[in-house]
This record gives C-alpha cells, sequence and structure tokens, in this order.
C-alpha cells in the first residue's frame, strides 16, 4: 500500500518537472569543484536544449586548472589546440570548438560562469586545458540526452567509470592512503599498489625491493583479480608518469646486490618498506609532493658505512651526478630522498 | 499420496524415538559479517582474550568480539591471506601469496602497524592456482606452510620470483604454448608442491614435497602434522596425509626442487612404478563423489567435551557440499591411517566449508569461502546441543575384521546391516581415479562387545591398498535412535601384521594419457525447440565430468584431458529431418582450442572455432549449423590436437 502511494507521488512528481522543465523558465545552477589527481568532482550533469546555466566553479586544489566546454566530440581538439601554447593564465583559448570556457584559476580560487546550453541535443564535453590535465580531467554535459549507467560511460574518465562499477569494494569507505598487494602489470607477482592523497600512486614491488612505476589519477580496479580465484592482473587507473630504469636504484660496495623483503611499518597509513641491500638495512617510505604532482621517496639507510651509488632514474636527488649517478658519501646516504615529478604537473 | 500421509503419521506418533536431524544435536547460527565486505574467509582463528581473528578474500583482518558482536578492522592490503593464527592478543601470523607475514599492533590502538615478512624464500610465478596456505606452529614455535602447485590453466607471468626451473619445456614455451608440456599441475618455482617449515627468526627449509593443492596444514592434539590434498592429477581421490619431514607424498612435479633429483629429468617421464615406491600413502581417502571433493582444514576437537561426545577426533572442512567430515584414526604396525564419515552434513550448514576454530566457550566457528568454485561464503557458529547422537565413535582394523565402537550402547544386529564394498583409486598421472575393483565384502562373523557399544566384525577379504566402505542399514541404538551418519570409509593401508603391500596401485604399463573407460551417451528425443542438452547427458571418451569451475548449467561440464583423439558426443532423436542450429556453450581461459564437428559420422566442421572466453569461469556459446535427419542422429566433438575447452551444453535450435 505505502509503496503504491509512493510510486503514485513519484509519477505526480515527474508530471510537475517536465512542465517545469518543457517550459524552461528555471536556469540551471551548479557548482563544479576540482578534485586531487586531476579530477571534477561531478563527471557528468545534464541540461535542457537552450536551458540558462550558472556554473561556479571552484578550485580547491593545489595547482591550476581551467574549464573548458567544447562541440561534441571535440575535446581531444582542443587538448591538442592547446598544449603547446605557453602557459599563460590571462589566456582566452580561441578555437571554432569551444562553446565557453574561465580564465585559469589559482589554488583556492573561484568563477562563475553564465552561458546557455546549445539548443541541438548533444554530450558536450567540459575539460581542463592546462598541459596534461585533459587526458583524464575531463566530464561530459548531457543536454537533452539520456545519461547511460555511470559504469559503462565512455564520456566520463575511467576513474568515474571505475567508481561506478565498484562502489563498495569493503566496508569502509574508499580511503587515501590505500595499499594492495595484489597482482600488478609490469612487475613481479609480489607486487604492492599504493594510493596516496592528492590523486597519486605507485607500484613498489617486494620481490626485487624496487619501486617500480607511479601514475596520477586514480587507484587500480583490483576487480580482474578479486572477482574469481587470481587469474588477472589489477589494472591502473590513471596515467603512468614515472617508470624505473632496468639499473637498481641503489648499490653498496662491489659485490652482487642481493635484497630481501623484511616488510613495513605503516606511518598515517603510508608504509615505510624495510628491506636488506647486502645485509645492510633500508627503509623506504614515500609520500605525496605537497601540491599533487608526484612523489618523494625518503630513504633511511642508519647503519650504512661506505659510499652508496643512486641511480635516481629521471629523478631528483639533492647530490652532484654524473652519468646519471650520484655517489653518496655514508653521511649522505644515512638519510636522502629522491623526487620524481609528474611532467605536465606545474 | 497414500506414502506422504503413511510417513506423516509415523512422524506424530513415533516422533521421540526417530529424531535423527543433525539439529537435534548441533545448533548452526550465522554471524553478520560487516556490511560491504566479502565474507569469503581465509582464515579464522580466537585470540586468548576469546575475540575471534579472520581474513578475508580481499585482504582484510578483523577481529570480532563475540560479547558485543562487534567487528573492528585490524589489518588490510594482504594478497589472498588463507590461514591465520595468533601469538598473543596483539600480534597474528597470516599467510598469504607471496608471504608469512607476522601483524603487530605495537601502538596497542586496535590495529596493526607493523607487517613484518617471516619468510618470503619461496617463489611465485604469478600463476593464479600458486595458493599459499598455513600456517600451524609446533611446540618450539616453528611455523608450517603448504605451497599449491601452479596449473596449466594458465601460464606462468613474464617477471616471476624465485628461479625458473622445469624439466618438461622451455621458459620461452610456457609463454608459446605451456600445455604442450607443462603437465597438468606444475612446479617451475621453488618449492611449490612443498610443505615448508618456518623457524621463529624466518630461517626456511623444505619440509616435505610431493603436494597437489595442499589446503588444510594443521597439528593435532597429539603433535601430529596433517595435510588434505585435493583430487586430480597423480591423486585419485582426495586425501588426508599424516606428514613427517623428508616424506614424499605423491605428486611428483615438486621432486625437481629436492637436492637428490638428477638435473634435466622431467618427472613426467617417470613411470609412476617408481614414484609408488617413494610415496608415502594418504591415511584417509576421501572419495570422490560421496564422501569429499575438496577437503580444507583439519582440526583436532581440542573441548574437552564441550562440543559433543568426538573430544580429540580430527575434524576435516569440505567445499562442495555443506558438510563437515570426521576421521577416526587408527594406529596400525606404526602407520597411522583411518576412517572418515559425515559428521555435520547440512542442518543449515554454509557450502565451502573452508575454515575452523574452536572458541574458548567450546562452540565452532566455521569460515567459508569459494575463489569461484564450488562453494560458500561467511561467518557461522556450531553449538552442541548437549544430546549425544548415536554415531560410529571409532573404526579399528583387526586380523579378521573391523571393530565398531558407538557413542550408545547398540539394539540387536545382524551381519547383514554391515554392508561392505571395497575399491581402491588408482596412482598415475591422469586426472583422477574411478574406483576399479570395487566388490561386496561378506561380513562372515558378528560379535557383541561387553559394553554393549562395539561390535567386532570378520570380513571375507581384507587386503591392504584398498577403501573399505561401510554402510550401517539401520543401525539404531538400544532406544532405538537411528545412527545418524551411515556411511563410512575405511583406508586400509597396512594389516595388523604390517602388511602394507598394495601393487594393484600402479598398473605397470600406465604413462598416463587417456585409457579411460569410454562413458555412453544417454540418447535425448527433441521435443521442444530450443532444447538444452546438457554435458551429462553427452557420451565422452577421454573427457572427465567434472563442476569445479562456476558457472555451468546442470551437473557439471565436460574437461578434454589429452590433446586429441578425445571425443564427446550426444545422441538426439528427431522426429524429422531439418536444419538445426547447435550453439555449444563452453568455457576456456586461455588459447584457441579447435574441436571437429562430426553428425552421424560425417566432418561437418573440421575445425570449430572454440576461442578463449578470458576465464575458465566465464562461459560463451558457439553457434553453428548441422542437419539432423529423422531418427536418431550423433552429433560429435573430436579433439584434433590442441585439446578442447570445457563444455557445458548443447543447445539444439530448429531452423
Amino acid at each position: 500500500m505505502c509503496g503504491l502511494l509512493n510510486s503514485k507521488m513519484r509519477s505526480l512528481a515527474l508530471a510537475f518537472l517536465t512542465i517545469a522543465l518543457s517550459l524552461s523558465a528555471a536556469p540551471l545552477k551548479l557548482t563544479l569543484s576540482t578534485v586531487p589527481g586531476l579530477q571534477f568532482d561531478k563527471p557528468r550533469f545534464t541540461a535542457e536544449p537552450g536551458q540558462a546555466i550558472e556554473l561556479t566553479f571552484k578550485n580547491p586544489d593545489d595547482m591550476a586548472h581551467n574549464l573548458v566546454f567544447t562541440q561534441p566530440g571535440q575535446r581531444m581538439a582542443v587538448v591538442q589546440a592547446t598544449i603547446a601554447l605557453p602557459p599563460d593564465p590571462e589566456r582566452i583559448i580561441k578555437h571554432p570548438a569551444i562553446l565557453t570556457q574561465t580564465l585559469t584559476l589559482k589554488p583556492n580560487a573561484s568563477a562563475v560562469l553564465k552561458f546557455t546550453a546549445p539548443k541541438a541535443k548533444g554530450i558536450y564535453p567540459y575539460v581542463c586545458t592546462l598541459p596534461g590535465h585533459g587526458l583524464l580531467m575531463y566530464g561530459a554535459m548531457y543536454v537533452g540526452e539520456a545519461m547511460p549507467d555511470l559504469a559503462k560511460d565512455e564520456h566520463v574518465p575511467p576513474m568515474a567509470r571505475a567508481k561506478g562499477a565498484n562502489s563498495n569494494l569493503h566496508a569502509w569507505s574508499h580511503r587515501r592512503p590505500l595499499m594492495y598487494r595484489i597482482f600488478m602489470p609490469d612487475a613481479s607477482p609480489a607486487a604492492i599498489a599504493v594510493a596516496l592523497p592528492h590523486g597519486v600512486s605507485y607500484c613498489w614491488d617486494a620481490g626485487n625491493c624496487r619501486l617500480r612505476y607511479a601514475w596520477i589519477g586514480g587507484f587500480v580496479d583490483p576487480m580482474p583479480v578479486w572477482r574469481a580465484n587470481g587469474n588477472g592482473l589489477a589494472k591502473i587507473i590513471g596515467n603512468k608518469f614515472w617508470t624505473a630504469t632496468e639499473t637498481a636504484p641503489l648499490q653498496v660496495g662491489r659485490a652482487l646486490q642481493k635484497v630481501e623483503f623484511k616488510g613495513y611499518r605503516k606511518i598515517k597509513g603510508h608504509p615505510e618498506f624495510h628491506y636488506t641491500l647486502n645485509g645492510l638495512d633500508v627503509y623506504e617510505h614515500i609520500t605525496a609532493l605537497p601540491d599533487g604532482t608526484g612523489i618523494i621517496r625518503h630513504f633511511r639507510i642508519p647503519k650504512i658505512v661506505s659510499p652508496l651509488r643512486v641511480t635516481p632514474g629521471h629523478g631528483e636527488i639533492d647530490a652532484e651526478m654524473s652519468n646519471g649517478v650520484a655517489v653518496l658519501s655514508p653521511d649522505q646516504a644515512k638519510t636522502f630522498t629522491i623526487t620524481h615529478r609528474h611532467q605536465h604537473g606545474k | 499420496m497414500k506414502y506422504a500421509l503413511f510417513s506423516i503419521g509415523l512422524l506424530l506418533f513415533t516422533g521421540a524415538t526417530q529424531a535423527a536431524s543433525v539439529n537435534d544435536y548441533y545448533k548452526v547460527e550465522n554471524i553478520a559479517a560487516p556490511k560491504g565486505l566479502d565474507p569469503q574467509i581465509g582464515g579464522l582463528t580466537f585470540l586468548p582474550d576469546g575475540r575471534l581473528a579472520a581474513c578475508f578474500h580481499r585482504g582484510e583482518v578483523y577481529t570480532y568480539e563475540p560479547k558485543t558482536k562487534t567487528w573492528t578492522l585490524f589489518a588490510d592490503g594482504l594478497h589472498e591471506p588463507l590461514g591465520i593464527m595468533a601469538e598473543d592478543n596483539h600480534t597474528l601470523v597470516v599467510m598469504q601469496r607471496p608471504e608469512l607475514t607476522r601483524l603487530r599492533d605495537t601502538d596497542r590502538d586496535g590495529t596493526a602497524d607493523h607487517y613484518e615478512t617471516l619468510s618470503d624464500r619461496f617463489g611465485m610465478t604469478g600463476n593464479y592456482h600458486e595458493f599459499a596456505f598455513g600456517p600451524t606452529r609446533d611446540k618450539s614455535g616453528n611455523y608450517y606452510v603448504g605451497l599449491n602447485l601452479a596449473s596449466s590453466g594458465a601460464s606462468i607471468r613474464p617477471e616471476i620470483r624465485g628461479e625458473f626451473r622445469h624439466y618438461g619445456i622451455t621458459r620461452e614455451q610456457f609463454y608459446k604454448n605451456h600445455r604442450d608440456g607443462s603437465g597438468r599441475m606444475y612446479s617451475a618455482t621453488p618449492f611449490r608442491g612443498w610443505i615448508l617449515k618456518i623457524a621463529p627468526d624466518g630461517k626456511t627449509t623444505p619440509f616435505a614435497p610431493g603436494f597437489r593443492s595442499p589446503n588444510g596444514v594443521n597439528f593435532d592434539s597429539a603433535g601430529r602434522l596433517w595435510v588434505t590434498d585435493n583430487q586430480g592429477d597423480w591423486l585419485g581421490t582426495s586425501k588426508l596425509f599424516h606428514v613427517k619431514e623428508g616424506n614424499f607424498y605423491g605428486h611428483p612435479a615438486s621432486l625437481v626442487w629436492t637436492g637428490q633429483w638428477e638435473v634435466g629429468r622431467n618427472p613426467l617421464k617417470v613411470p609412476p612404478a617408481e614414484f609408488d615406491a617413494q610415496r608415502h600413502r594418504a591415511a584417509v581417502l576421501f572419495p570422490q563423489g560421496s564422501m569429499a571433493n575438496s577437503p580444507t582444514q583439519m582440526l583436532t576437537d581440542t573441548t574437552g567435551g564441550k562440543f559433543g561426545p568426538f573430544s580429540g577426533q580430527l575434524l576435516v572442512g569440505e567445499m562442495n557440499r555443506p558438510r563437515i567430515l570426521r576421521v577416526l584414526v587408527d594406529e596400525v604396525a606404526g602407520q597411522t591411517q583411518g576412517a572418515c564419515l559425515p559428521f555435520i552434513d547440512g542442518g543449515g550448514l554454509h557450502r565451502g566449508m573452508h575454515r575452523f576454530a574452536f572458541a574458548p566457550d567450546g562452540s565452532l566457528w566455521t569460515g567459508s569461502t569459494h575463489l569461484s568454485w564450488a562453494g560458500g561464503s561467511g561467518l557461522q557458529r556450531v553449538t552442541w546441543t548437549g544430546k549425544t547422537p548415536m554415531e560410529l565413535a571409532s573404526m579399528k582394523i583387526t586380523e579378521r575384521g573391523f571393530d565398531l565402537t558407538f557413542t550408545h550402547p547398540l539394539g540387536n544386529v545382524e551381519a547383514t546391516q554391515f554392508e561392505f564394498q571395497r575399491y581402491y583409486y588408482k596412482y598415475h598421472q591422469s586426472y583422477g581415479s574411478p574406483q576399479l575393483g570395487k566388490e561386496a565384502i561378506d561380513v562372515t562373523a558378528l560379535e557383541m562387545g561387553k559394553n554393549g557399544k562395539t561390535v567386532s566384525l570378520a570380513l571375507d577379504k581384507l587386503n591392504p591398498g584398498y577403501v573399505y566402505q561401510l554402510t550401517l542399514k539401520n543401525v539404531t541404538a538400544k532406544d532405538k535412535t537411528p545412527t545418524l551418519n551411515t556411511f563410512v570409509c575405511y583406508t586400509l593401508n597396512t594389516l595388523t601384521n604390517g602388511d602394507d603391500k598394495a601393487p594393484h596401485l600402479v598398473a605397470a604399463s600406465s604413462g598416463g594419457g587417456s585409457t579411460a573407460k569410454p562413458v555412453k551417451a544417454k540418447p535425448v528425443k527433441l521435443t521442444t525447440s530450443p532444447q538444452e542438452l546438457d554435458a551429462a547427458f553427452a557420451g565422452r571418451q577421454g573427457p572427465t565430468f567434472d563442476n569445479r569451475n562456476g558457472g555451468f548449467s546442470g551437473k557439471g561440464y565436460a574437461d578434454f584431458v589429452g590433446k586429441s583423439g578425445e571425443h564427446l558426443e550426444w545422441i538426439v532423436t528427431a522426429h524429422e529431418s531439418a536444419t538445426y542450429q547447435l550453439a555449444f556453450r563452453y568455457a576456456l581461459a586461455g588459447g584457441n582450442r579447435p574441436l571437429a564437428l562430426k553428425v552421424n559420422g560425417k566432418v561437418i566442421q573440421k575445425s570449430l572455432p572454440f576461442n578463449d572466453t578470458g576465464d575458465w569461469t566465464s562461459w560463451k556459446d558457439l553457434i553453428t549449423d548441422a542437419a539432423l535427419q529423422k531418427g536418431e542422429n550423433q552429433i560429435r566433438l573430436e579433439s584434433i590436437g590442441a585439446s578442447g575447452p570445457n563444455v557445458d551444453r548443447l543447445t539444439l535450435k530448429r531452423r
């Protein structure tokens, strides 16, 4: 009985809604915010053809972003056209496929965009065109079109689709930092995946005690491993921005470099990996750069007495480099960092 | 209808003495898991303070306080943990795929902050079947874990941990077509197929080889180490081994990691008789299909009577049925063997009875899993009602037969109420074994013991190397209470005089391959369109009938074993000639395995392209057309060099 009433009330409400929309009287007011990790908080929204829109764009992220609406299917064309432009926060981008745009917003800035939804039905992309962002940071305005399941929507970023598919992986809601020991691509079977704050993630390999790669965007889709008996690999959601070279990152002495994994301690949820390198205890603790543009690897080798050769492999280290190698004195080697930056992060 | 009325009457008027439902003796209760958790349980243990700790499929470890029914997350991010033990209230040891790990809550906030690797000194190829089981612990604090073999259902990954070694095919061949020589189950990295011993300081010693899928690794209260293993290649049926250091337990893939193994010698090419001479037979066999298909953990009843009359006995879980088994151990001439029988069968139990732990109050907590095979999920609690069921309490071999002791004094019994059969399982490279040499064994004499609970039986034939299967026919207690579980299987390895010779277990000429007996098709009349014909109706020579990979319809599917010359065929009767659409539902984890399609002996398709479906649990239809004649038709799939997919059913539809 109760259910019947509810469904009647629902259809009444729907009828009113239809009338309201067909008059196109009410403007659409909405807020769109950035989320660390090159995402918008809303991967998509709907508007009626010709509807007036008042959109508040907020940027609580640690880096600058803009918001550009384009004609259907023109997101990548606009992104490609702007990629070569030198950064200029005041520039208005000139491109025939752009519907409307904001200026570049600094962290914690906001702007209001007033425009009218196109009269032609269609799926209109919105995107941040700052260098490197356009591949991941986008969404879709559905004008007079029905939305498919989020999990199957090709107009939203992969990480938004994955959220639609796996909204409930655990008894707790998604959090960062988060780590899974799970089968990963391009690593040994003893791989570890870690999601850091600010949308940065990395794969550390307990099979050979090395950081293997790091990516920006979402975390992983673990379901190819979890949905059955483990005959699959977790899928990375996002874009790799750093991959280790073949060379061992740390070397002591001349003997064969033998590593052994010892486990990890959790420091505010972040693992500090512990392994031995030719019997010497090494600790590696990885955090996200505060502005979300990369990772810092904090090393500790408390008992080192001989020089350490470090091959950071496209990483920054506070030491003199020669042929891609830095030789640290035992004192320097007791604590040092290597930073890997997302090349388009600034 | 008449019968139904009669049995209702019987129930009404004889209720008290006819009670023989397991729930009269044991209550089964579901324990709700945290919402949003995939409650597939890999391990269960009780902490000294009375809390339960459980590890789950997606890597979480929770503690549960039974008094307040509260779950607390203790650790997360583990890789398929399949066993857990408590060291103290703040320290748990977990076996996960890559390592044995100690989880320590050093700051006492209820959450582990130190994940200490106790040992990862074994290899991983990334093959899904390389599960890691355990741990159990001996009196000196050493841990024992079991490492699965890899399955030919998948290959090895580009990067592996540990040394690669395989004397059948090279690493490159593994990436091209591993099925062509990997062996059905393989050990391509150390120490797959072994039980390992791990000292408290992490020192790791290979302890005993010869296992396939050693899910249950546990000590009993007498200090014996027990390991369960699963039916498959080299295992005619599932088994329970009493394991001692250095012994070999039958699956030869792991032997390449012994120091003595000759470099380059392929275990797949060695005659089974050589392994048979070296192997130590299982103490207990679990007949496939009737007793257990996938035995799990062994646990001793250490409750001192709080859980009923079976204190000190061994309990073993089973995946495919809602069943916990009991094992009655018999020490004979210095050897361990014994009987198994259902203990709690149904009564509200989940399937997938994977892990067990006794609470301080003597209740049994059970955790289920499935990992996409047959099984279940969730936590349950089993409590004894205080009422003693009429059950077989012990079975001991004598010079002439067996002594059976029951929990209650017996009513009048005759020899014919103890129906014995015997059979054996062949030891060979092929998957499983039929029950061979099956025959009824007469009870030639019966004698009641003075206590009224024991009956001594003399048997017509008593020889080593057989399962003696006993069915109790209306055996009741003195007060007419029927025996609750009436199906018992005793594994006779050794006679009281120490004779354990059983040459029939390994045929001299057997080198594996498809020598299985053909199975006849069950003819089916086409009455509707479309009409589904399960693989169970098909005749077959070579393929086995299986149900381990989920998602099939009907009772199971046909599994091609050898590479070629095997077939699967349906016999159907059509009432007129017509063209039919044939849809074969199948699963194939990787690669292509074309089969030839023949109708009434004529080749219709030389190579029907069965392409991979992505997983052994992903089923798809492959559709083709064929003309059927009026009357009987034979529709046959033949393997043509690439083995075949798992075939679930054939659907016929009039065009």
